[in-house]
């Protein structure tokens, strides 16, 4: 188990990141705070998963973290992508694209292989955490709003 | 009903320039275009472009097509668009406010809500400093790797600002023809002007500059481990926001947009993958060390 003194910096730096990255996408106010405590909850989620694999972890992340942009977009009357874009950046394969590229340069096809096939698994765990969390969103969603009078004759 | 369809063009045009998702830019106008009395109200929209038609119960059709040139991500006024509009949507729905009355007073809170001011270049890089450091000490670097990172940070956001700027002063005009030397740095249409300089390219020359400048740090700097800061400068360049759209508007159905934004995300990365392996190769011809130090 990862220790708690380990833990802490790793969320604290997750949250200045997300907030760096809030600021360049202009959010500011009460809505960059929460845009950074949803990159902390990413990856809050990412910790608990990597014990397992990166697979898994990265899914739990992108489920956690538009989770958490959907609630607190609903409790604010806002959008929830103004919380997810800047949360999801810390999960985007950033590292593993540089690892592709220096295997590749030492000529480690092997290595550059490996690590461009690591982005495109944590790119495709992403795609699916967001994809069934949106999914159900909408869904409940339909469910809990009453339909509208055209769409009832249908 | 010229000027209702003209409003529903606005605030699609307007949501989607600043980053905006399609389906979202759709059900908007499609949204006023009901609430303003339309028989029929249809939106179609893609990155690139917007076309609105209103019906009225004569049978007449009001068509707006609108080229969208220039998109940028400013969450801020995307957020206040919308708010804008669900504000003019539910005055118009409940009858508190009248029809041409509304139309006029939403443009108005429209342009206010697109024109709201950008942060100044110092908190922009102020804001990549802190991004690129952060990140650098989260994929386990030192304090050290953290402070050089974000320097590259700070450099490439600096950069970025310039090559805007000399754009801008290059063009002079907009893609709308409108003169821009005067304009603010954060206005949409100027940083969209930049549209002169291909996306593609800043992240070919941000791959390029990023690794270069890291491996120099490396090499000249004792205890700084180029590839912590490498890593921590490149998150900078990553198309997060592409990303999002894409897996959104595939949950939407917007094939088409989807399918542009997935490749918007992977001729980014195959740029930043190109422009920071020419810069790899580079550093690998170069001595390990500048200072004798071992690094």
């Amino acid at each position: 188990m990862m220790a708690l003194g380990g833990i802490l910096p790793e969320l604290l730096w997750c949250l200045l990141a997300t907030l760096g990255f809030g600021v360049l996408f202009q959010l500011r106010g009460r809505d960059l705070l929460w845009a950074g405590f949803c990159g902390v909850v990413a990856w809050g989620g990412w910790l608990a998963g990597i014990l397992h694999s990166p697979w898994l972890a990265n899914f739990i992340a992108a489920v956690c973290l538009t989770l958490a942009s959907e609630i607190i977009a609903r409790l604010r009357g806002t959008l929830a992508v103004a919380y997810l874009v800047p949360g999801l950046i810390p999960l985007v394969p950033g590292a593993q694209i540089y690892g592709a590229m220096e295997a590749a340069v030492a000529r480690n096809l092997d290595a550059a292989l490996d690590q461009a096939f690591a982005t495109g698994v944590i790119a495709t765990a992403l795609v699916v955490g967001i994809l069934a969390v949106s999914v159900l969103v909408r869904v409940a969603s339909w469910m809990i709003r009453p339909a509208a009078p055209a769409e009832k004759g249908r | 009903m010229d000027s209702r369809v003209r409003v529903c063009a606005d605030t699609a045009q307007r949501l989607i320039e600043n980053g905006a998702e399609i389906s979202m830019a759709e059900e908007a106008a499609e949204g006023l275009g009901r609430a303003l009395g339309a028989d029929r109200a249809e939106c179609f929209a893609l990155p690139t472009g917007v076309m609105v038609s209103l019906g009225d119960r004569e049978g007449h059709v009001h068509t707006e097509v609108r080229r969208i040139r220039s998109r940028v991500l400013d969450l801020h006024r995307m957020v206040a668009i919308r708010r804008a509009l669900d504000e003019a949507c539910g005055a118009l729905t409940s009858g508190r406010s009248g029809e041409s009355g509304g139309v006029e007073a939403f443009a108005l809170s429209l342009d206010t809500a697109a024109s709201l001011p950008a942060h100044s270049a110092l908190v922009r890089r102020a804001g990549a400093f802190l991004a690129a450091g952060a990140f650098a000490l989260l994929f386990g670097g030192g304090w050290m790797d953290g402070l050089a990172a974000g320097v590259i940070g700070l450099a490439w956001q600096s950069l970025k600002d310039l090559l805007v700027r000399t754009d801008r002063s290059h063009l002079g005009v907009g893609p709308g023809g409108e003169d821009l030397r005067g304009c603010p740095d954060g206005d949409t249409r100027v940083r969209g002007a930049a549209a002169g300089i291909p996306e593609v390219f800043h992240a070919i020359l941000g791959g390029f500059l990023v690794i270069l400048a890291s491996g120099f740090l490396g090499r000249l700097v004792p205890g700084i481990d180029a590839a912590m800061v490498g890593k921590g400068g490149l998150m900078l360049l990553v198309p997060g926001l592409a990303f999002v759209q894409a897996v959104r508007e595939l949950v939407s159905g917007q094939l088409v947009s989807s399918v542009s934004r997935f490749a918007d995300v992977g001729l980014t990365g195959l740029g930043i993958a190109g422009g920071g392996a020419i810069a790899l190769e580079i550093l690998s011809r170069l001595p390990a060390t500048f200072t004798g130090i071992p690094a």
